[in-house]
């Protein structure tokens, strides 16, 4: 048992800080995200891509690295630290790459790999899975698709797609048994399709903020060539519980707000808490401890559920738990940060002299309904720890 | 970075569980609660034959760079199965304060006597208003003028002190500074009376009263007492973390068990999504338990600073463990309640160890401290 770095480990750390310092300076990318992952900027990835960071984990023969996912941790780390634009080959790299490196046709792997891998222009994806009926119950969707000649059609509506406006490719989740007494779990199939697609209507939802982020997708007679689907028809949902294992493992989820829980550091560190109030700065400084405690037992729970995909053990439960905790963190960090700040941290806008830390905090704490929902409700992942983890009987 | 026990960690964690498992009972921990000793000197003879103590203070000098978890591991297994002994007062509280001094020959038969088992060592660190900090020490030593001291002061709390051979105080000399005594149990003026607390494990009331103590009597240097206790305050603190989180681990796992056995309206507990909720918060408690004694476990074996993490743990820990036992109770309703049941056991044992060594709060505002804020 080791919980450290070991000296490789240590060393790929070292060598990753050293990359983003003396190149992050010289990229430009869209500031106003800044608190995001998804700073996007291709130039970036392509430096990436040099370093053969792309496809770390993917195997050899894809052009990948190979490397564990304890080095993708590392690495993810430190990008998210120095709030590097990785917004440009995420989504391929996180989850798309992965599914087709599993389920994908040669075709399809031979086609998207090596675009992937070198940042190439046009792999932006994004996932076309939740439905107005079919949220947290993902087998409840209704879309269908349905083989004609070498063909399948398209017909239905997706909800929650982030940014489909911006993206490529859609990753779709459809009915291709449309049987109606055979449940969704078994009757699904993934498939990739061209969003400039005829028969596509893609309209913005605005977030609680008016961001134009999430998109609802319309789909009439959309006719794709039969090669697009992804492993085997009706097998669909199985394939994406396994990728969201993935997708639940990140460290995006703990540390999107890194920059708050910084500039809250500062604040306590320099002593900006008003004199007269003595039981704030007492207050400020236990609540910070814990968040101090919970960002590094989410950091390690991170790297656990890692090392558990390296050594080939089962992580449904771990990532899930995972992510729930971490999701809950950001939400508290940037609960603390308002109460630390007081009625000043209500301020908006980057420009205004009166809003502290340039109206970060109102932006991060609206943010943060939505992370305990993305990927999975944590009422959703508490219901796969208790019954995958802990073995309790389903209802 | 390894998350998993070695195989000889896992060896050893195996003959922890086995033995605790065979000779210690939630019965007989009842009984040795209300036993006059408040523990068995046969099952502690055991103990001392399977070389426990002795990887204690090996664990805590830690040369071999390798072997803290060692310690991490056995305390996890004493805190399952929540076994009363002097084991942590005598070889890791007293153990590690006497490893402090650098004058080896000066300790080698009192650690000898400790790692044999042959002698029980006490540490009273607990002043009269029930605080660890030393610094307040309530016992004063005063120069008799002949090269000799006379102690005086209270001690709470302190482990076992009716069946311990020595007793280890922290004392104020006068001109010297905070310094530890050895003391013999049963000097003239030292008096000793069973405390009843709300874990039953055996502690007691120590009073020194104009005891005559000579320069022999003093462990290391005169005025280096406060910085031994620093220095062992950080791996004792952790290696309380791993009992509390071997009862915090114990009372999920049961809790679960329970769970899926006990049925209501016809079906097992365990498929009511709110049971459901309860047990994975408690397994995400535990998680963090783990990952906060195991980071710190893994910076002190690596030879690391490790305080910080030291005090993340026992302020995680403090809160978790705790609130695990609120759940466990909440969840087996009446029966838990009850006498017979041991979830009063480890409601008793988590309330009383959050108060150790720091609760949440006081290592909160450690961790702020290390952080330098």
């Amino acid at each position: 048992m080791k919980f450290t770095l070991n000296k490789e480990q240590e060393a790929f750390r070292q060598e990753v800080i050293e990359f983003l310092e003396k190149e992050l300076p010289s990229v430009t990318y869209d500031l106003d995200r800044y608190h995001m992952v998804g700073g996007i900027s291709q130039e970036f990835s392509r430096k990436m891509a040099a370093k053969n960071w792309i496809g770390l984990t993917w195997p050899k023969e894809f052009g990948g690295s190979e490397r564990g996912y304890v080095d993708k941790m590392i690495l993810s780390e430190q990008l998210i630290r120095h709030r590097a634009p990785t917004g440009y080959h995420f989504v391929a790299e996180r989850q798309i790459g992965p599914a087709i490196i599993k389920f994908g046709q040669q075709w399809q792997k031979d086609y998207f790999l090596p675009r992937f891998i070198n940042a190439e222009d046009n792999i932006s994806f994004c996932l076309l899975f939740s439905e107005p009926d079919a949220g947290s119950d993902l087998a409840a969707i209704k879309t269908t698709a349905i083989l004609e000649g070498d063909s399948y059609v398209i017909n239905g509506q997706k909800v929650w797609s982030s940014g489909a406006h911006q993206a490529d490719y859609g990753w779709l989740l459809a009915r291709t048994n449309p049987d109606p007494s055979l449940p969704g779990h078994f009757a699904s199939s993934e498939m990739m399709l061209d969003l400039k697609t005829p028969g596509i209507t893609i309209r913005p939802i605005l977030n609680i903020m008016g961001e134009h982020h999430f998109n609802e997708v319309f789909f009439d007679n959309v006719r794709i060539d039969k090669k697009y689907l992804v492993g085997k028809e009706n097998e669909g949902f199985k394939q994406i519980v396994a990728q969201l294992d993935y997708e639940r493992a990140g460290i995006e989820r703990l540390m999107q707000n890194h920059l708050v829980y910084e500039r809250l550091k500062g604040h306590i560190r320099d002593g900006d808490i008003p004199a007269h109030d003595p039981g704030l700065a007492y207050w400020a400084k236990d609540a910070f401890a814990r968040i101090e405690t919970e960002l590094n037992i989410g950091r390690m729970m991170c790297y656990h559920t890692a090392w558990m995909i390296d050594n080939g053990k089962r992580v449904s439960s771990q990532a899930a738990l995972c992510k729930a905790f971490c999701s809950q963190y950001e939400h508290r960090l940037n609960d603390v940060a308002t109460r630390v700040l007081g009625a000043s941290s209500l301020i908006m806008g980057e420009e205004n002299p009166y809003a502290p830390w340039e109206g970060l905090v109102p932006q991060s704490y609206l943010h943060s309904p939505s992370y305990t929902l993305q990927g999975g409700a944590v009422e959703i992942l508490k219901n796969i720890v208790a019954q995958r983890g802990l073995k309790l009987p389903r209802a | 970075m390894d998350f998993e026990f070695s195989s000889e960690q896992d060896m050893l964690q195996k003959s922890f569980a086995d033995f605790l498992a065979k000779e210690c009972s939630h019965d007989l921990v009842k009984d040795w609660h209300k036993d006059e000793k408040g523990y068995s000197p046969a099952v502690w003879k055991k103990m001392a034959g399977l070389g426990w103590m002795e990887l204690i203070c090996d664990a805590i000098e830690n040369n071999e760079g390798t072997g803290f978890l060692d310690a991490v591991i056995l305390f996890e297994e004493m805190g399952k199965a929540l076994l009363p002994s002097p084991l942590f007062t005598s070889a890791a509280m007293s153990g590690s304060m006497l490893l402090q001094v650098q004058d080896e020959d000066a300790v080698d038969k009192d650690l000898g006597d400790i790692t044999a088992g042959k002698r029980i060592f006490t540490a009273a660190l607990v002043n009269e208003k029930g605080e660890f900090d030393h610094n307040r020490s309530g016992v004063s030593a005063v120069s008799d003028g002949d090269g000799g001291y006379r102690l005086n002061g209270t001690r709470l709390f302190v482990p076992y002190a009716d069946s311990a051979h020595y007793l280890l105080v922290c004392a104020d000399v006068e001109n010297g500074g905070p310094t530890i005594f050895k003391i013999k149990t049963g000097s003239a003026g030292f008096s000793i009376d069973p405390m009843e607390t709300l874990y039953p494990e055996r502690k007691c009331v120590v009073k020194l009263e104009n005891v005559i103590m000579d320069a022999s009597g003093i462990v290391g240097k005169v005025g280096r007492g406060g910085r031994y206790v620093d220095a062992v305050m950080g791996p004792i603190t952790l290696l309380k973390c791993s009992e509390m989180l071997g009862g915090m681990d114990f009372i999920a796992n049961t809790t679960v068990q329970y769970v899926k056995e006990r049925h209501q309206f016809g079906k097992p507990l365990g498929v009511l999504q709110a049971i459901q909720h309860y047990c994975a918060d408690m397994a995400t408690l535990c998680e963090g338990a783990r990952m906060t004694v195991y980071l710190a476990g893994s910076l002190i074996n690596d030879g690391l600073d490790a305080e910080k993490e030291i005090s993340m743990a026992k302020a995680w820990i403090s809160d978790g463990y705790k609130k695990c036992t609120w759940i466990s109770h909440q969840i087996h309703g009446g029966i838990g309640y009850t006498e017979e049941y041991p979830v009063h056991l480890y409601y008793r044992h988590a309330k009383e160890n959050e108060l150790m060594l720091g609760d949440a709060r006081y290592h909160r505002g450690k961790v702020i401290e290390h952080m330098g804020l």
